[in-house]
C-alpha cells in the first residue's frame, strides 16, 4: 500500500499522534453530517426517511445575497422569432393556385387585379409607388372595315406598366403613326410583343380586342 | 477532368434539390446557354406569371430587364453579385441562388 501524506506525516511521529488524528478526522466528518442535517429540510428523496422533517417547517432562512457570477435568466418561453422578410411575404405559390383562368387554362391577370387575388407592387424599391393609371382609349378601325375596329385601353395597359415601356420604342406617341397589322402582330412584332408570348387578350380568340366580332 | 467532377456534382445536387410544381405558363422564358461545360445542368426556367402575382410589369421592365427575351445578358456571375435575378433573388426580398436552390430555376 502507498502511504499518503497524512500517514507518511504521522509514521514519522508516535503511535499517540496517530490516534489523535483519526480521531480529528473522525470529530470533522461527524460536525460535517450534523451541519447537512441541520441546513434545511431533507431533500425529496430522503423524506421517507424524514417523514416529520418533511411536514414541519423550517426555520431557516433563504440565503439573500448577491451571486459572484451572473447567469442568463432561464425562462421557458420560447424566443420570439425576428420578424423575416420571408414570414411577411405572402405565399405566392397557394395564390398562384387560387389565380383565376379561362377554359384554355390561361391566366386571367385583369379578373386577378380586379378581383384583389393578386395585389403586385409597382417596383422593386420598398417605397415604390404607383403611377397613376392613364384612362384613354385610343380608337383603331382600318379603313372602311368597322367590324374590325379594336379599341385599345390605355388603362388596362397602365395598370401594369409605365409610358416608356412601349413610347416611343414599340409605338409613336402619335395616334396612326405607328402602322399595326395583323401580319404584324402574329410575327410578334407591334402588340404581339407581348401578347401571344407574354399576355394574353382576355377573353381570348378575336373578340377580345375586335369587340365587333363578337356580336 | 475537375470541370466534369464539378458538373456531374451540380447535377446530382440539382437532381437531388426539389423544384416547386410551377409553369407551362404563357410568358415562361427558358435560358438559352452557350457556355461550356453547362451540358449537364438544365437550363434555367423564368416563370412569368409568378412574378406577375407579385410586381407590375414595369418592377423589372426596362430597367432591369429589356421586354425582349434574350436582349438582356443573364448570368450566374451577375446574379451572385447582386445584378440580374439577384437584385431580389439575395436571401432577403427572394430566395437567394445557392447550391439548395439550384433546381427552382434549373429545372427544365
Amino acid at each position: 500500500m502507498r502511504p499518503t501524506r497524512a500517514r507518511a506525516r504521522a509514521g514519522k511521529h508516535s503511535d499517540s499522534a496517530r490516534r489523535a488524528l483519526r480521531l480529528l478526522i473522525v470529530a470533522a466528518s461527524a460536525a460535517a453530517a450534523s451541519l447537512l442535517v441541520s441546513c434545511g429540510p431533507p431533500p425529496a428523496l430522503l423524506e421517507p426517511l424524514f417523514p416529520e422533517a418533511a411536514n414541519s417547517q423550517s426555520t431557516t432562512k433563504p440565503y439573500v445575497g448577491t451571486a459572484r457570477r451572473t447567469f442568463p435568466k432561464k425562462t421557458s418561453e420560447a424566443p420570439v422569432p425576428l420578424p423575416s422578410p420571408e414570414s411577411e411575404r405572402p405565399d405566392v405559390e397557394a395564390i398562384y393556385a387560387a389565380l383565376p383562368r379561362n377554359d384554355d387554362g390561361q391566366i386571367l391577370w385583369m379578373k386577378a387585379l380586379a378581383d384583389k387575388t393578386i395585389a403586385p407592387r409597382p417596383g422593386i424599391a420598398a417605397d415604390a409607388k404607383d403611377e397613376e393609371p392613364t384612362d384613354m382609349d385610343v380608337e383603331l378601325e382600318p379603313k372602311d372595315q368597322p367590324e374590325y375596329k379594336v379599341v385599345f385601353s390605355h388603362k388596362v395597359h397602365t395598370s401594369w406598366m409605365v409610358c416608356d415601356n412601349c413610347h416611343t420604342g414599340l409605338f409613336e406617341m402619335e395616334k396612326g403613326k405607328t402602322v399595326i397589322t395583323m401580319d404584324k402582330i402574329n410575327a410578334g412584332e407591334a402588340c404581339g410583343v407581348c401578347h401571344g408570348k407574354v399576355a394574353a387578350p382576355e377573353p381570348t380568340s378575336c373578340p377580345a380586342c375586335h369587340e365587333a366580332m363578337g356580336k | 477532368m475537375i470541370r466534369t467532377a464539378c458538373t456531374l456534382a451540380t447535377a446530382l445536387l440539382l437532381a437531388l434539390s426539389a423544384a416547386p410544381a410551377v409553369g407551362g405558363d404563357l410568358g415562361d422564358v427558358k435560358f438559352a446557354r452557350d457556355a461550356p461545360g453547362t451540358e449537364a445542368i438544365p437550363p434555367a426556367v423564368f416563370p412569368h406569371s409568378m412574378h406577375r402575382i407579385s410586381y407590375k410589369c414595369a418592377a423589372c421592365h426596362n430597367g432591369l430587364f429589356e421586354m425582349k427575351a434574350g436582349s438582356t445578358k443573364v448570368t450566374m456571375d451577375a446574379i451572385q453579385d447582386g445584378k440580374s435575378c439577384g437584385t431580389c433573388h439575395n436571401g432577403k426580398l427572394a430566395f437567394a441562388s445557392t447550391f439548395a436552390t439550384c433546381a427552382r430555376c434549373h429545372r427544365e
